[in-house]
């Protein structure tokens, strides 16, 4: 018996040791980075494995070599901060502008401004997305990706109804009833789609409160800006397409990851770039009716949400000078260029616009064009936004749901925001 | 010896407990035997290697969660100790209330479902017939596909506009429903699929219980004129009662700590319908990170299975009382 | 006459334990059909409505672009070793210490044992921190000294090992099963002189067969399906386990390749079915008699 309870313990010993790490680089100048790229499909694998590859070829010379992973999105938060709440992050990762107040507030990431000083290619970043991922006025974010929203529409489909793009929201609404073609309470195309909860309804919907010229939070950020008759116009525009039987409730875009506009089965949405890939992959025959332009006005104009991702620095990485090297060689013009080009991502440089790879596609280029031309506003970046995020989004939906008017919908947001931002 | 299972609370037996000692008599009464101190160290050095591994991955970790509760820990930043504010704090919490209305109806549905199902298939299956590898294999399909996948496929199915249920429920006639974008729906949706996916797992325990029922005890039965339905009450149902109170406690377990399929496909929508208790400590903890205000929520949750298993034990232990 | 009276009605009992047994099939497969019949659908007959039972057009694309999609030959060898490693390391500890639980009288026994039970009932969110900084600060490993300082277990294989080594389900399993054994069986290997290790590994292991197989199947899905906790603590994609493949068909963070998913999904899953199938003549195998 005591044979045995040795061998097993032996056998123990044996797995934490013998598998034990070996690698331990650190000190003596060289400086050995680790960056984490949001996302490990084949293509975003391929595509920045390259870049860092050229990295560590032009870096040789001065001792720094990068070494790249790939982490999926749905697990991306996770592992993030269990890594930086263990002391052994990244040095530089990959992450939705968003969430920079939170990691800023945390002590997390590093601001950019002194190194951004002495960088020439600031100026060709779109202002927006710098902005985007920055905190009480400093820069946290090198952008690599845009993520902005456009209303994308079937012309076959508005002109089969005799409708043309209406100029403001209130006549949108008006006019889509034209698109809907039902088979009992199954709809064979509704008038668009909308998301009904979490992330993309908040995008989708602060876009309208904003065009209204209303907003979240006050100037400051001190208090919660919501309660005010701009978002409920907003939600009642929002609930329309719902209350009307322009749109199911479940949405239109449940069917796998087809694109809805490609099928036809929706006039029109307010989505981002990935839609035209969407469209090319499963139904390609549909591209060409497919058209983008800015959404209709507000009461005061049109606004979009204008958001990004990119690389942000590890503020406790032994490395921050190679880690800007790193930062900023990625966002050089050919590299943003060929980031764009291969995986599509919205080209966060204004010189890239012009680029051959956004002229071929004529969708993309409109795109890229808007983006450029319509007014853009960032979601606030405070400390607690992922919490104000849920709770704004969480409102409304009560409210499209039917369970509170707008009016207590907009006032119990404003309760809430308001304890967010006193917690 | 005679003694050596009656005095655990979990098993189940018979045997008269034996007169009240002092805790110090017992316990110098057990030593002075040769042979109880042989099958005692024995019995230390068999769960040795286990314990260690026990202590060093599990529960540290658990009494740091704990820990951490009483504190307002934020994943980036140490906190300090608040005493049992984050408790109290649950209180006034309209989301965490919510949340554990959410996890009780679902427990609710999946439990019962789960267990009374997965027994009907255990038995269905326990016979040597051509062909039962295949059904026992497909039973338990759903047990092993990734839960991304499924989650994708569910999803698909329940559609409101394009899903199969839907397109099968107006071929029949009925009304087609919003599943997963109907309040009252989406948790019974989840609860379904869960139900789905966890029945060939409880099936393979029943088959193994029903497997250590000796066949001469139904023999027996069967020559005493005893038909299917009274030998499965007056036999099987008795002596499987250490896999039923296995099965419950595993169910209980991994049923109120269902996360992966609520994260892929409803993400707790729609109006918070389908957050539950575990998906609300996701939610505060790794996207609020706030972790001590999560691991409070968590340990109400341990608090609740544990009381469940408690009252279990309660149950099997009084109702099986087998001579046999 | 009556003979083939009661041939008839055991014919057509056997045909309709045979229907139900396959109705039930239908419903517990239905997704997974499904799911191969999508993943030979080419990209723009995969959602077309009403759905198509059968593909109209067969294409192998999917399987093609999802095997090039990521190092499947290496994620198979990793999820196999780990798998296997863990399941018959955890079946031993299992088994010993569900013994010692069930048979073997000692005090704080009962304790010991609700603590363990206990353990699981706390969600894994939280102890996720905990648990990995106990992994980097592991003493002696990857650089660290006794108090830390390199990465500890991070990165490795003993990270995605040794901390699954003991599943308290298992220890419960055993337990709930070594239970069962009449007492008889244990007192006459004791009269015959056997070491209280020789009675459990000769006489009452062998006789638990049906709850080692399914302990087997049990470990090895969860270890096979488990992605969550390698991807926390490896970083090393040489190391990554097949569910990690799974991941790699989100495109975006709103989108996802379905064609190649199902494919790996099809792929993935295989090889569990196939221990499935070997481990179940384990499940029917009795022995035990009785001596109540």
């Amino acid at each position: 018996m005591k044979k045995w309870m040795l061998a097993l313990l032996v056998l123990t010993m044996l797995i934490v040791t013998a598998c034990g790490g070996d690698d331990d680089a650190s000190g003596d100048g060289s400086a050995e980075l680790t960056i984490w790229v949001a996302g490990n499909s084949a293509q975003i694998q391929e595509t920045f494995s390259s870049i860092i590859d050229d990295f560590n070829e032009q870096y040789e010379s001065e001792g720094i070599t990068a070494n790249v992973q790939f982490e999926p999105w749905g697990e991306l938060d996770q592992k993030l901060s269990t890594a930086l709440a263990g002391g052994v992050g990244p040095d530089v990762f990959m992450h939705g502008a968003a969430a920079a107040a939170g990691f800023a507030d945390g002590g997390q990431i590093e601001p950019l401004d002194a190194y951004f000083d002495g960088w020439d290619d600031y100026s060709d970043f779109n202002p927006g997305y710098l902005e985007a991922g920055s905190v009480e006025g400093e820069y946290y974010v090198v952008p690599i990706q845009g993520a902005n929203r456009m209303m994308f529409y079937r012309e076959d489909i508005f002109q089969e109804a005799g409708v043309e793009i209406p100029e403001t929201l209130d006549e949108l609404l008006e006019v889509s009833e034209a698109f809907v073609e039902k088979d009992g309470s199954r709809f064979l195309r509704a008038a668009t789609t909308l998301p009904t909860e979490g992330n993309d309804l908040q995008q989708v919907w602060s876009a309208f409160l904003w065009s209204n010229g209303g907003d979240i939070l006050s100037e400051d950020f001190s208090e919660a800006a919501i309660n005010s008759e701009e978002a409920i116009k907003a939600i009642e525009f929002y609930k329309g397409f719902f209350e009307n039987d322009l749109t199911p409730i479940a949405g239109m875009d449940g069917q796998g990851d087809q694109h809805p506009l490609g099928t036809g089965e929706v006039a029109f949405t307010f989505d981002g770039v990935w839609a035209i890939e969407q469209i090319l992959a499963y139904t390609p025959d549909a591209y060409d009716h497919v058209k983008v332009a800015p959404p209709p006005r507000g009461l005061e104009g049109t606004t979009t949400l204008v958001g990004s991702s990119g690389f942000f620095m590890n503020a406790n990485s032994d490395h921050k000078d190679e880690a800007w090297e790193l930062m900023s060689f990625i966002g050089n013009q050919e590299n943003i260029e060929k980031v764009s080009a291969e995986l599509k991502f919205l080209p966060v440089r204004l010189s890239v616009a012009d680029a051959d790879f956004v002229q071929e596609d004529r969708l993309f280029s409109e795109f890229v064009q808007l983006t450029n031309e319509v007014d853009g506003k960032a979601n606030p970046n405070v400390p607690r936004w992922t919490a104000i995020r849920d709770i704004v989004a969480s409102s409304v939906e009560e409210a499209i749901y039917g369970q509170l008017t707008p009016q207590e919908a907009v006032e119990k947001a404003e309760l809430e925001i308001n304890e967010e931002l006193n917690r | 010896m005679a003694n050596n299972q009656s005095n655990s609370p979990l098993t189940v037996s018979s045997t008269p407990p034996p007169p009240r000692k002092t805790f110090l008599q017992k316990q110098r009464a057990f030593w002075a035997s040769k042979q109880n101190r042989k099958r005692a160290i024995a019995g230390y050095s068999f769960i040795a290697p286990a314990y260690l591994l026990f202590v060093v991955f599990l529960f540290i970790p658990v009494i740091w969660a704990f820990y951490l509760s009483f504190t307002s820990y934020t994943i980036f930043t140490p906190g300090e100790f608040i005493g049992v504010d984050n408790y109290t704090r649950l209180v006034n919490d309209g989301a965490f209330r919510n949340a554990l209305w959410n996890t009780t109806y679902y427990a609710l549905m999946v439990i019962p479902l789960n267990i009374s199902i997965s027994l009907c298939l255990a038995v269905l299956v326990n016979r040597k017939i051509k062909g039962m590898n295949f059904f026992r294999a497909s039973y338990y399909v759903p047990v092993v596909t990734s839960i991304i996948a499924a989650s994708m496929i569910w999803m698909w199915l329940y559609d409101s506009n394009n899903g199969l249920i839907n397109y099968a429920l107006i071929q029949l006639g009925f009304n087609p429903q919003s599943w997963l974008n109907d309040p009252n729906l989406a948790l019974p949706a989840l609860a379904l699929m869960r139900v789905w996916k966890g029945v060939g797992w409880n099936m393979v325990i029943f088959l193994a219980g029903l497997q250590s029922i000796p066949k001469t005890l139904y023999e027996a039965a069967s020559i005493e004129g005893a038909g299917r339905w009274k030998s499965f009450w007056k036999i099987t149902w008795p002596l499987l009662a250490p896999t039923t109170f296995f099965v419950f406690v595993m169910a209980t377990i991994s049923t109120f700590q269902t996360f992966g399929e609520i994260y892929a496909m409803t993400s707790g929508g729609p109006v918070g319908s389908t957050t539950t208790l575990v998906y609300l400590i996701f939610v505060y903890g790794f996207e609020r990170y706030e972790m001590g205000y999560a691991s409070a929520i968590a340990f109400v949750l341990f608090f609740i299975i544990f009381a469940l298993t408690l009252i279990n034990m309660f149950f099997t232990q009084k109702k099986v009382n087998y001579d046999l | 006459m009556n003979k083939k009276k009661k041939n008839l009605k055991q014919f057509s009992r056997t045909t309709g334990l045979y229907l139900l047994m396959a109705a039930i099939a239908v419903i517990m497969l239905w997704p997974f059909i499904w799911m191969m019949v999508t993943s030979f659908k080419p990209n723009t007959e995969m959602f077309s409505y009403p759905p198509t039972i059968i593909p109209n057009e067969l294409t192998f694309d999917h399987y093609v672009q999802a095997w090039r999609a990521a190092p499947w030959e290496r994620f198979f060898l990793n999820t196999t070793f780990v798998a296997v490693v863990i399941t018959f390391s955890s079946l031993l500890l299992s088994a010993l210490t569900g013994y010692a639980f069930a048979r073997l009288e000692f005090p704080g026994r009962n304790f010991l044992f609700i603590l363990l039970l206990a353990s699981m009932m706390i969600p894994f969110e939280v102890m996720l921190i905990p648990l990995y900084l106990i992994i980097v600060n592991f003493p002696f490993a990857g650089g660290n000294d006794l108090w830390g300082g390199g990465t500890g277990l991070l990165n490795t294989y003993s990270a995605l090992i040794v901390p699954r080594l003991l599943f308290p389900f298992g220890v419960f399993l055993m337990r709930q099963f070594f239970l069962t054994l009449p007492k008889s069986l244990e007192d006459a290997a004791r009269i015959d002189g056997c070491s209280e290790f020789g009675i459990f590994w000769r006489v009452m292991f062998p006789l638990i067969k049906p709850a080692s197989a399914t302990l087997v199947v049990f470990v090895f899905s969860m270890i096979w399906d488990d992605f969550f906790w390698p991807l926390i603590v490896i970083n090393d994609q040489s190391m990554m386990p097949v569910q990690l493949g799974l991941q790699s068909f989100q495109t975006s963070q709103y989108t996802t390749d379905w064609g190649p998913l199902m494919a790996a999904t099809v792929w993935v899953t295989i090889p569990i079915i196939i221990v499935f199938i070997f481990a179940q003549k384990y499940f029917m195998n009795i022995n035990v008699q009785s001596d109540k």
